[in-house]
């Protein structure tokens, strides 16, 4: 028979938790229940881009794909070069995969999500500085 | 509980509501919002919100594959739909099932057959549920005249084949039949290539009469007693309220056993509705359709039995039976509720969307407001108009009644117009105080020429 957690072992395993890179944790013993999520993972909000920087938004909702499949590099990077109809990434929604057009021409100056996060409709993907602009 | 994180398909005051239950239970919650709901009270009191489309609900709320991809890329166990968007589309059980991902409602199986009004009624039928008396193969006159006398008049006539009001016909004496039923055959023929008749008892003097349903994954199904849901303005419901005083306690529990029959006969899991129609001429009964939803009008029923009927959804959508038994369900007192839309009544109900500048709700021990609404808000152009639900209770229907008259005089709302004026008026008719009112009473008073001018419109707001 299982004994409780008591309070200090439920603090070690959520010091071990916290190092750990897991996104989340479900552990029942005998009947107390631990469960523990890392505040939303995809949830990259954070991210300070200043209010007036150009920027490549999500078109739709769905998971960014920033290469052409499996193994290839990412389509773009800081410093690419990119035009308005540039494909800079995937946007995969179920079993769709739709094109992210760039919309604009310049350089990336950053790419503002990671392979394969959850991107919302609207969501900043790339930074840009655009061509032609004071900079160049 | 075994659901850890739930995602809100939906919007407005049943998001709100749904995030207030899970948090309740310790569950976590995402809501989805569209572009134009990023602010919104749903969106600041969930855990986190995910823009899923644009304002357009055909690009958001009505988006299968983004709900689903919202719900798993944010680590959700479970997505609940509220009410309206997609939450009696079969589709979106299926794609969640697919991905792992519990849907609180019915099975997929159960919301494609109940949303198959033929598909529901033969079902109903066979569960022994009483259908409206009628024939869908009337293809000649003879045939009309022997179904007519077989159900009795009035009748209506529509065409068996193709939806909509295309051809109706109503018959009230015999002698019409003929020439109604050359009238509505020829059009049917025209509008759909086929001449056959649907034929039904039309009635007429009718109250509209729904039991709720819940049922666990074991098999057990319980009622939670009934609303009386008669009071409808083009088939919109206006006023919702329970128990069903007004219709005589033998026939209520036929009705009662009857929305058993029918959700155990389909093997129904979670919450749901069965309508009936009570014609109150005959004091008889029939199946109407069966919601495979949470309804709007659900806090009549929290408000009477104490149970939280989205807590139990997600219960029994994590698979724990029910603890309560029939025999614990009881119906304590009277409770009403009135809808608040953001709608121009004294101008054909116009939409109404808009800054609400000042918004008071009253406070007492008797009511509950479940809204998404707060002063500031601005309510979206795009979304079904509805602000907000009061539901009053009393120890009994007098008392309710007298309260919601009171409670209405208390809310306020400015910088929109709403339905509080128009609801002030309807509740105060000595019809509705009796209880002497059918589903076409609504309609029929607001076309007296007393009651557009008795105060629908615009008037002083009152101050709290």
């Amino acid at each position: 028979m299982a004994q409780d957690l008591t309070q200090a072992d439920m603090s070690e395993i959520l010091s071990a938790f916290e190092r750990s890179d897991f996104a989340c944790l479900d552990l029942a013993i005998g009947s107390v229940r631990l469960a523990v999520t890392r505040p939303s993972v995809a949830e990259e909000g954070a991210l300070d881009i200043p209010p007036d920087a150009a920027v490549v938004t999500a078109p739709l909702l769905g998971f960014f794909q920033s290469s052409d499949g499996g193994g290839e590099s990412a389509l773009v990077g800081p410093g690419s070069e990119i035009q308005a109809d540039s494909t800079i990434g995937f946007i995969r929604v179920m079993q769709k995969r739709f094109p992210v057009k760039a919309g604009k021409s310049g350089t990336v100056v950053r790419v503002l999500v990671e392979d394969r996060q959850l991107v919302e409709y609207g969501q900043a993907l790339l930074e840009i500085r655009p061509a032609g602009g004071d900079e160049a | 509980m075994s659901l850890r994180r739930v995602f809100v398909a939906n919007r407005g005051e049943i998001a709100v509501r749904i995030v207030r239950a899970c948090h309740a239970l310790g569950i976590e919650t995402v809501v989805a919002v569209s572009d134009a709901d990023r602010d919104s009270l749903a969106a600041r009191l969930a855990g986190r919100s995910v823009c899923i489309g644009p304002a357009r609900s055909s690009t958001s709320y009505l988006n299968v594959d983004a709900v689903v991809t919202a719900a798993v890329g944010t680590g959700c166990d479970a997505l609940h739909p509220g009410y309206g968007f997609l939450a009696e589309n079969a589709a979106l059980a299926d794609a969640c099932t697919e991905m792992g991902v519990v849907f609180v409602g019915p099975r997929a199986e159960t919301i494609r057959e109940m949303g198959n009004k033929i598909r529901a009624r033969e079902l109903a039928a066979r569960a022994g549920v009483p259908i409206v008396p009628g024939a869908s193969d009337v293809a000649d006159f003879e045939r009309a005249a022997s179904v007519a006398k077989e159900i009795g008049l009035p009748i209506l006539l529509k065409a068996a084949s193709g939806g909509g009001g295309r051809g109706m016909q109503v018959v009230r004496e015999l002698a019409d039949l003929r020439g109604a039923f050359e009238t509505a055959s020829a059009e049917a023929r025209a509008a759909f290539g086929d001449g056959t008749l649907y034929v039904e008892r039309l009635i007429l003097n009718a109250r509209h009469i729904e039991v709720q349903i819940i049922a666990d994954q074991h098999g057990k199904v319980l009622h939670l007693g009934e609303r009386d849901c008669t009071l409808q303005r083009r088939h919109q419901k206006i006023v919702e309220e329970g128990p069903a005083a007004l219709v005589a306690e033998p026939l209520l529990k036929k009705i009662r056993d009857a929305a058993v029959a029918l959700a155990v006969g389909v093997r129904y899991e979670n919450a749901g509705t069965v309508e009936f129609i009570v014609d109150q001429d005959r004091n008889e009964f029939f199946f109407l359709e069966v919601n495979t939803r949470i309804q709007v009008e659900h806090p009549v029923t929290e408000a009477l039995t104490g149970v939280d009927l989205v807590q139990e959804q997600l219960r029994v959508a994590a698979g724990e039976p029910l603890k309560l038994d029939q025999k614990q369900v009881r119906l304590t007192g009277h409770a009403i509720e009135c809808r608040i839309n953001a709608e121009a009544a004294h101008k054909g109900f116009r939409p109404s969307p808009g800054r609400i500048t000042a918004w008071r709700e009253p406070e007492h021990d008797f009511v509950r407001v479940d809204t998404h609404c707060y002063p500031g808000y601005v309510v979206p152009p795009f979304y079904d108009s509805m602000l907000a639900k009061l539901i009053v209770v009393g120890a009994d229907r007098a008392e309710a009644v007298s309260r919601t008259r009171q409670v209405l005089e208390e809310f306020s709302v400015e910088g929109i117009e709403t339905t509080l004026p128009f609801l002030r008026t309807l509740l105060a008719r000595p019809e509705y105080v009796s209880g002497a009112v059918n589903t076409r009473w609504v309609e029929k008073v607001m076309s007296e020429s007393d009651f557009s001018n008795a105060g629908i419109s615009e008037r002083p707001q009152v101050h709290g």
